[in-house]
């Protein structure tokens, strides 16, 4: 069996480590010793094949433009594959493209995204910056840095990451009604920057445990490596707490 | 009297700063609370007034620029690497000026950080203006190149008389549509070959940005890059080769920006005293220095962002006996390491700083093995320096760590020997 990953305009998003999360399902599923197909769609091109996972980077916000114009052949493709089975990861940018609509705060114009979630967001100058802190609807805690410049509004969303306690209140200041970033049926999204599914490996482990189940199988038990790397990343979120706790 | 007072009060501070081993900026800070107007009052008293400014190679162009004109007999101010915020160039006058606030200079080049450009152009205009890139650099604190672009742009509609950059980054070249009608955008080019011989290329960030749609005035051409040699042919198709303080497209990219710059500057420019200049130029800081504790050499490589760690990976052609990566809050968001091709790099054998969590993620990822995580920089250095002393530390840090590592080995100056 292969699990096929594709890389939606990679030129374009890939701000700041955010492709680092197709690295790291890609890499988690082999260290199971399932093969994984990456591969990347780019202007211009034909979509071919239905993939397993689609995961979309972060991008500027020149970038949006682009990225509209060149998803729009692509959008009726997308949705049949979210209604076959695809499982999607967005972050930043590249999270609001999957949504209804992205605004520029210069210009009047409505970029249409993909519309598998119906966030509407309007990209703005003032920016939130810094590490966050908190804790997703499963209990389980969450880290990364927050460097985020969007507005998002959205009605039935049900956050990624939920208002919990969490330690930092830009969190609130730049995410979906109700908490962090989007999750759907196979779609997860995230404002967290880059690599958001390095550090905090039971997401990419939700994303891939659904993956599996679509297949017939279940998540395979942690290897040592598997174990090794959740650790670190562990200890990564806990130096991210404390630095947070104690300012 | 207010400048009188300043210069007087600024230069106490700094003495009294010296004597206690540090505090480059406190001077220049006080004695801009005491005269807001200090900088134009002073440096703006020259003839000419230069800002080299971009995401990476201002330290280095401005460098190279200052040591083609003095070269030329042109008497130069200009700041110390790094010193580049308002209170740094403050801090730098007060080194040199009278007590009447006239320095003894011809020109002025200064080396302006990028987001402070906007706030320091508004009380000194700049004659000419050197954009040396625009990269993916401290997102953290910028967001988004957009952004840097945004405060290159307002610097550029104050420069009375010239833009320098790089015809190769169409974002820069778009600077150009904000400048005086008298003020023209000269440009250096970078030939194919050269680009297609480098593997990570320019790496400039792309933006979307208005094209600009005159002909730029550029005569010289880079045109062979090949380790610490480099050659630009000018305008009459002329070669000149010279050597550059380290290996890289990129310090050949500021070393054409400054023969370009010089070139305009100097009545009597002389290739042949240029390319001497540039040839003599000591190895660029934070980029290979080699800093002895307790025995064992331990070899700097800096890391402060994507492109200038890139860059700054590549001298690493083989893997290093013994690799240290210390990182720590300098560097906020290191998110973009796995946008890194660690090249030859399959072991780590000691990481350190309050990041060291976080490359520790990456690395495993990357199936780079990870000796230990010792957080504590002195603890880490102690522990490097008991073990294969016949062998260097090949050290991966960020400025921050870089500064502490000094201090710990007893580097007390701020920029290089000890």
């Amino acid at each position: 069996m292969t699990i096929t990953l594709l890389r939606v305009l990679p030129g374009l998003l890939h701000l700041n480590g955010s492709l680092g999360n197709a690295e790291v399902l890609a890499t988690r599923l082999r260290w199971w010793g399932v093969e994984v197909s990456v591969s990347d769609l780019n202007p211009g091109e034909n979509p071919s094949g239905r993939p397993d996972i689609v995961v979309w980077g972060h991008g500027t916000s020149s970038m949006a433009l682009p990225s509209s114009e060149a998803i729009a052949p692509w959008c009726e493709t997308f949705q049949w594959w979210a209604h076959e089975g695809t499982h999607w990861f967005g972050a930043g940018l590249g999270g609001d493209i999957l949504g209804a609509e992205v605004r520029v705060s210069y210009s009047e114009t409505a970029h249409p995204g993909v519309g598998l979630t119906p966030v509407r967001t309007t990209l703005r100058s003032e920016r939130i910056s810094q590490e966050v802190s908190g804790v997703d609807g499963q209990g389980r805690d969450i880290a990364g840095y927050l460097n985020d410049a969007a507005e998002r509004e959205a009605a039935g969303v049900t956050p990624l990451i939920p208002f919990m306690p969490v330690f930092s209140d830009a969190w609130r200041g730049a995410t979906a009604p109700g908490g962090e970033g989007v999750r759907a049926d196979r779609v997860w999204v995230s404002a967290v920057s880059g690599p958001f599914l390095a550090l905090n490996p039971h997401v990419a482990d939700d994303i891939l445990r659904s993956v599996l189940h679509g297949q017939g199988m279940a998540l395979p038990e942690p290897t040592e490596r598997h174990r090794r790397v959740d650790v670190a990343a562990e200890t990564a979120r806990a130096w991210i707490r404390s630095r947070l706790g104690s300012r | 009297m207010r400048l009188w007072l300043a210069i007087l009060i600024g230069r106490l501070v700094r003495s009294l700063a010296r004597a206690r081993g540090g505090g480059s900026a406190l001077p220049g800070r006080i004695a801009r609370i005491l005269e807001p107007r200090f900088l134009s009052r002073t440096i703006g008293r020259l003839g000419t007034v230069v800002f080299v400014t971009g995401s990476n190679g201002k330290s280095t162009t401005t460098g190279m620029l200052v040591a083609i004109l003095r070269a030329h007999g042109v008497r130069v101010f200009t700041n110390p690497a790094g010193s580049n915020l308002p209170q740094g160039l403050a801090s730098a006058v007060l080194a040199d000026v009278t007590g009447g606030g006239r320095l003894d200079a011809d020109v002025a080049i200064l080396e302006v950080d990028e987001a402070y450009g906007p706030l320091i152009s508004r009380e000194l205009t700049p004659d000419h203006l050197v954009v040396t890139n625009l990269q993916v650099d401290q997102l953290n604190r910028f967001g988004e190149p957009e952004r840097v672009w945004e405060m290159m742009n307002t610097v550029a509609q104050r420069t009375r008389s010239s833009l320098t950059i790089n015809a190769r980054e169409s974002a820069l070249l778009s600077l150009g549509n904000g400048l005086p009608a008298s003020a023209p955008v000269r440009t250096i080019d970078v030939s194919q070959p050269v680009i297609d011989a480098h593997p990570f290329g320019l790496v400039e960030a792309q933006i979307y940005s208005e094209p600009y749609p005159h002909q730029p005035d550029g005569s010289l051409t880079l045109s062979g890059v090949k380790g610490v040699s480099a050659t630009v042919s000018d305008g009459s198709g002329q070669s000149h080769s010279f050597t550059l303080p380290g290996e890289g497209l990129h310090y050949a990219v500021d070393a054409a920006l400054a023969l370009s710059t010089a070139q305009m500057l100097s009545s009597d420019f002389s290739w042949d005293v240029a390319t001497a200049a540039l040839s003599s130029m000591p190895p660029v800081y934070g980029r290979g220095e080699v800093v002895e504790f307790e025995g064992r050499d331990f070899q700097l490589i800096m890391q402060k962002n994507l492109p200038s760690m890139q860059v700054n990976l590549r001298s690493i052609t083989t893997a290093p006996h013994t690799l240290w990566v210390a990182v720590d809050e300098g560097t906020p968001d290191p998110s973009w390491l796995f946008d890194l091709d660690l090249g030859p790099i399959s072991r780590v054998d000691v990481l350190t700083g309050s990041k060291a969590w976080q490359w520790a993620t990456f690395l495993a990822y990357r199936g780079v093995e990870v000796g230990e995580v010792v957080t504590e920089t002195k603890k880490a250095m102690h522990l490097l320096a008991a073990h294969d002393q016949d062998q260097p530390v090949t050290a991966i840090v960020n400025y921050e760590q870089m500064m502490k590592i000094r201090r710990i080995a007893g580097y007390l100056d701020l920029e290089g020997g000890q």
